[in-house]
């Protein structure tokens, strides 16, 4: 897809007025650009897609570990990082995962979102929460900017997905004009799959005669079904100086966990492991600014969140499950101030304090109970001339613990803090000016992610005793778009060393029954990403981009000198990546072809044969087709985005075909992925 | 490449087996494991009256990578992951957890724990027999014509907690023929004059209250008849003369772990003396000529090894002789003592994630010979 880089147009693409009103990216759009240029995915993508994860393992830098089937957990981890690591947010807060601290993109549907954006670091705007400023990695999610034309005070979008795997997902969408600049937006999606699919077992061994035997079996997988809905009601609006916004959120779903695929006796049911979620959020944000002197700018945000999650066996059906039915409720609560001046033309100051409460109840026997009182104080600086920006931030943060101590002796309620200083500089040089020629971007960072609560008092497990984990991230990127006639051209390569310590691992102690969370893990990553993209805007009235990608990663164990595992690549990073998506559009008429490549990779840093994992290629291909029905501008809009986004009536099928060839692969070992599947997908809006 | 359809699965997954060969179509193993590449590991080894040391690897749980490897005698040679070599049409290999492995009427059982299976083999050349469905099997004895597995899966009646039972299987026709309730998840099992003693741990009771009982089962009737209080969380389970000797985890907290003595005389555990309450148990309890082997390997919250000990308990006598482990080994996982010489063989677990080695160490504790073998060698058997 052409717009799968962030550029200053693309940012705008979608963050400008439509009709008057103005929502949370019209917000961001009010400032300032980020230093460091990210990476975006537009609503072209989302629109063929049932989950977010999907349209993530195209790009560059980033590993999508995805345990397979529509309810098969996706997690992100971005430059080799823990998924720790990587922070998700949903229109600009961050989603908090007190308990494991990973977050489960399966979960956010594409729908009702108009981009996704992922920044290696943090986001770098002039005026941001705190909080922001610490994280090692982002992905922002920023839903859809209702768009009113033509003085209409309603809109209306239905969409309904189905594909394989009896997978189907209605889903409606509604805005209401309130007054002249304030709207309220109404989101409901329900989505059910069966979860199954066939794949394949192969295993062929080399012989002592010399020939190579083994097997090649076709097997189904069950209990991956997933039965989930979400509504989301939100609302937004503008004054001269100020913007706020609003939402509430509620989301339910109901999973078969199907685990991994082991050898398994005759008529033996490995069904019956169940997950269940229900989470429910509401949050806001206010964002003020003053046009006297020194422009200030002040902005609020709120979040109260309430998860709840259990996990069940069914012992009945399944010989080998255990009795379990455990739940886990979390309540947080999170709040953030900050304000920003410009004490003159080429400078700005950001403080910034957010503070959190986190408490995580569960029924499992000798349970911690913890709660964790969070605080971040940040406070950076930006430094703009005309060729070169600045920005120098540095966060306090500071996590104090309450558990009770079940481990020897007595049960007692305990007290914990931990405290680190993130400091992070990054830079950005454009030689030709902000808008033209080549940037040169680089950072230089310190984070470290607070061991979570199932690190810490997982019962039996968790260590009360551990550090943070920290990294250090280096990069240095250049960004060089060019413009000849109706092509563009932009390449980007990025070069990063990424240092990890004090790396939180789970290792046995007395027995293998016993493992333990230690501080002693290490792991370096030097790595690149590179993209190219090309696109034509009118060869005989056809659209066409393409996008290659590619990532480098040599991410390695530093553990232990003594050990199998040193100096191994660390587990389900490969060495070699990458994708292409080539698109052409005509008349309204979209086709896609996206092969995305992951080179082979090792279950467990001990680089051994036995854990080697096959590299993999797919091949996915989208054809979709617009039409507006009764919409006299039809074919002069057709292919123009920004005009096609605001017609009536307007109506858009698509087809994904995934995994053409039916490539055989497994992204995790032991969860092996779908073959050849269908998601068709039909919308309409008026 | 030819393929060609070699046995048919009705498993629930409805998998098809197929065997592959580059050229011929029935190449498929040859029928003698003699052919199979070892790596030299020893010179200068006798036979004496046994011609193989299988080890069980337990694997990682979820990786469904148990494999089992051996080392001859006859030329010092130690082969990995000869099961699968041996039987490559086998659909995803031996399994996920190797929990145990017993030599009975010319047959090699393997436990396979995650994959609910016992696996019988031919020890002469490694070759699949037949599968037993046992679901969540532990550990097995043997007695008459009949094998008798632990499980932690009796009948579920609701609750926090499923009660454990033993499944009796015909050594004649490799099929369950009966099972019995016992406590909460038994391991170890033994035979001893016409009763089977079951060792319940309660390991994985919802309320960490543990179970302390040795089922005893009368092995004609298939009843439990009785049962003996001993120790929370027991693991092993032997009879030497006329009592038996339990090992236990303790419970992780207040009760250290360690080896009992139960008097069968009076159903009731022997008050330990000071030398046996100084024995810590992590894994195994062998016994070889009246002396019972245990291995102990502890870390502290730092990761600093704590204890990395053999004891050596002589059941007559009471002595305890404890002797620290050669520093190359990691984590003694697995143990089997050659009563010929009684050279001692150690499976090193290592980060038991990846492949550990096994070691074989000479009376006085001297490394002889060492080998890598798979993840988690946790299971040794001489044959």
């Amino acid at each position: 897809m052409q717009d799968t880089t962030v550029s200053e147009t693309g940012n705008r693409r979608d963050s400008g007025m439509y009709g008057g009103i103005i929502s949370e990216s019209a917000v961001e759009g009010m400032m300032k650009r980020p230093l460091v240029t990210g990476r975006r995915i537009g609503p072209e993508r989302l629109g063929t897609t049932l989950c977010i994860a999907d349209a993530l393992r195209e790009e560059a830098g980033l590993q999508v570990r995805d345990y397979g089937g529509v309810g098969g957990l996706k997690t992100l981890n971005i430059r080799s990082l823990g998924t720790e690591y990587t922070a998700v947010f949903v229109d600009g807060i961050q989603i908090d995962n007190a308990q494991n601290m990973q977050v489960d993109l399966g979960r956010f549907s594409a729908d009702g979102l108009s981009s996704v954006e992922i920044y290696n670091g943090h986001r770098s705007l002039c005026l941001q929460p705190a909080r922001e400023y610490a994280s090692a990695g982002s992905v922002y999610l920023n839903s859809s900017v209702p768009v009113f034309r033509d003085g209409r005070k309603v809109n209306f979008t239905g969409r309904v997905k189905a594909g394989s795997s009896g997978t189907v997902s209605p889903s409606l969408n509604m805005d209401f004009r309130i007054g002249k600049a304030s709207y309220v937006s109404m989101n409901a999606e329900f989505l059910t799959s069966n979860g199954r699919y066939r794949y394949h077992a192969t295993k062929f061994i080399s012989m002592p005669d010399g020939n190579v035997a083994g097997y090649d079996t076709t097997m189904t997988r069950r209990g991956g079904d997933i039965t989930s809905g979400r509504a989301v009601l939100k609302a937004g609006g503008h004054g001269e100086h100020s913007a706020w916004d609003a939402s509430a959120y509620y989301y339910e779903s109901d999973r078969g966990l199907p685990g991994p695929v082991v050898r398994s006796a005759a008529s033996l049911p490995g069904e019956g492991d169940r997950q269940e979620d229900r989470d429910i959020f509401i949050q806001g944000s206010y964002r003020y600014s003053s046009p006297g002197r020194m422009r200030p700018e002040w902005m609020f945000k709120g979040r109260f969140v309430r998860n709840r999650s259990r996990y069940f066996t069914d012992p009945v059906r399944n010989p080998q499950a255990m009795p379990m039915d455990v739940t886990y409720r979390q309540t947080s609560g999170y709040i953030s101030a900050s304000g920003k001046i410009e004490p003159s033309g080429w400078c700005s100051v950001n403080i910034a304090a957010d503070a959190q409460y986190s408490a995580l109840e569960g029924n499992p026997e000798h349970f911690a109970r913890p709660v964790r009182f969070s605080f971040w104080g940040a406070a950076a600086s930006d430094l703009h001339w005309d060729k070169i920006r600045l920005s120098a931030s540095v966060v306090y943060s500071i996590a104090a613990d309450k558990y009770d101590n079940t481990g020897a002796g007595a049960f007692s309620r305990e007290n914990r803090t931990r405290n680190d200083l993130s400091p992070a500089l990054m830079f950005r040089i454009t030689p030709a000016g902000e808008d033209r020629g080549p940037a040169i971007e680089g950072f230089a960072r310190k984070v470290f992610r607070m061991p979570s609560f199932n690190d810490l008092y997982y019962t039996t497990i968790g260590n009360a005793a551990l550090r943070p984990e920290t990294a250090a991230q280096y990069d240095l990127g250049l960004i060089w778009p060019m413009r000849f006639g109706r092509t563009g051209i932009e390449p980007r390569a990025d070069i990063y060393c990424y240092r990890v310590r004090d790396k939180i691992v789970a290792l046995p102690t007395s027995s293998q029954f016993r493992w333990t969370m230690f501080n002693i893990g290490r792991a370096n990553t030097l790595g690149s990403d590179i993209s190219m993209t090309l696109t034509n805007d009118a060869l005989c009235g056809i659209n066409t981009s393409l996008t290659a990608k590619y990532t480098w990663q040599k991410s390695v164990d530093r553990t232990d000198p003594g050990n199998s595992s040193y100096g191994g690549q660390i587990p389900y990073i490969p060495l070699h990546s990458g994708s292409i998506t080539a698109s052409a559009g005509y008349l309204g008429w979209r086709v896609a072809l996206c092969p995305v490549f992951t080179g082979e990779r090792w279950s467990s840093s001990a680089n051994f044969t036995d854990y080697h994992l096959d590299r993999w290629t797919t091949f996915d291909a989208t054809v979709s087709k617009e039409l507006f029905p009764g919409h006299k501008s039809f074919r002069k809009s057709a292919g123009h985005e920004k005009d096609t986004l605001a017609a009536h009536n307007r109506l858009k099928l698509s087809i994904a075909l995934r995994n053409l060839t039916g490539s055989r692969y497994q992204v995790v070992q032991g969860y092996p992925m779908p073959g050849f599947n269908v998601l068709f997908a039909a919308e309409y809006s008026f | 490449m030819k393929y060609n359809a070699l046995l048919v699965f009705s498993t629930l997954l409805a998998a098809i087996a197929v065997s592959c060969s580059k050229d011929e179509p029935s190449s498929e193993t040859t029928s003698n494991d003699s052919d199979l590449a070892g790596v030299n590991v020893a010179v200068g080894e006798t036979s004496g009256s046994f011609k193989k040391l299988f080890v069980l690897n337990e694997g990682k749980m979820g990786t469904n990578n148990a494999s089992l490897d051996f080392f001859r005698f006859s030329d010092g040679k130690y082969v990995r992951n000869s099961f699968e070599l041996m039987n490559p049409g086998q659909v995803l290999g031996l399994g996920d957890v190797g929990n145990d492995i017993a030599f009975f009427n010319d047959r090699l059982w393997l436990v396979i724990n995650n994959s609910g299976l016992v696996e019988v083999i031919d020890p002469k050349n490694e070759k699949h027999v037949a599968t037993v469905r046992v679901p969540s099997p532990r550990r097995i004895a043997f007695e008459g014509e009949y094998a008798y597995v632990t499980s932690y899966s009796g009948a579920y009646y609701g609750g926090p907690d499923r009660i454990g039972a033993v499944y009796k299987v015909s050594a004649r026709t490799y099929e369950t023929v009966d099972s019995v309730h016992v406590g909460y998840q038994p391991e170890g099992i033994v035979f001893k004059a016409g009763k089977l003693y079951v060792a319940n741990s309660g390991g994985f009771k919802s309320d960490y209250s543990y179970d302390d009982r040795i089922s005893v089962i009368d092995a004609g009737k298939f009843e439990v008849v009785d049962e003996i209080t001993a120790v929370k969380n027991m693991q092993d389970i032997v009879a030497v003369d006329n009592n038996l000797w339990v090992s236990t985890f303790g419970d992780y907290w207040m009760t250290p772990s360690g080896v009992w003595e139960v008097d069968l005389s009076t159903g009731s555990t022997v008050p330990q003396g000071e030398g046996l309450a100084g024995v810590r148990y992590s894994r195994c309890l062998v016994q070889n000529d009246g002396t019972l082997y245990t291995l102990e390997n502890v870390y502290g919250p730092d990761y600093s090894v704590i204890g990395n000990n053999l004891y050596a308990i002589d059941t007559r006598t009471g002595n305890v002789k404890v002797s620290a482990l050669d520093s190359s080994i990691q984590v003694a996982y697995g143990l089997a003592v050659n009563p010929d010489n009684g050279d001692l063989y150690i499976g090193d677990a290592a980060d038991y994630l990846n492949p550990g080695n096994v070691h074989c160490l000479d009376k006085s504790m001297n490394v002889k010979w060492s080998a890598v073998a798979g993840v988690d060698p946790g299971h040794l058997l001489l044959w």
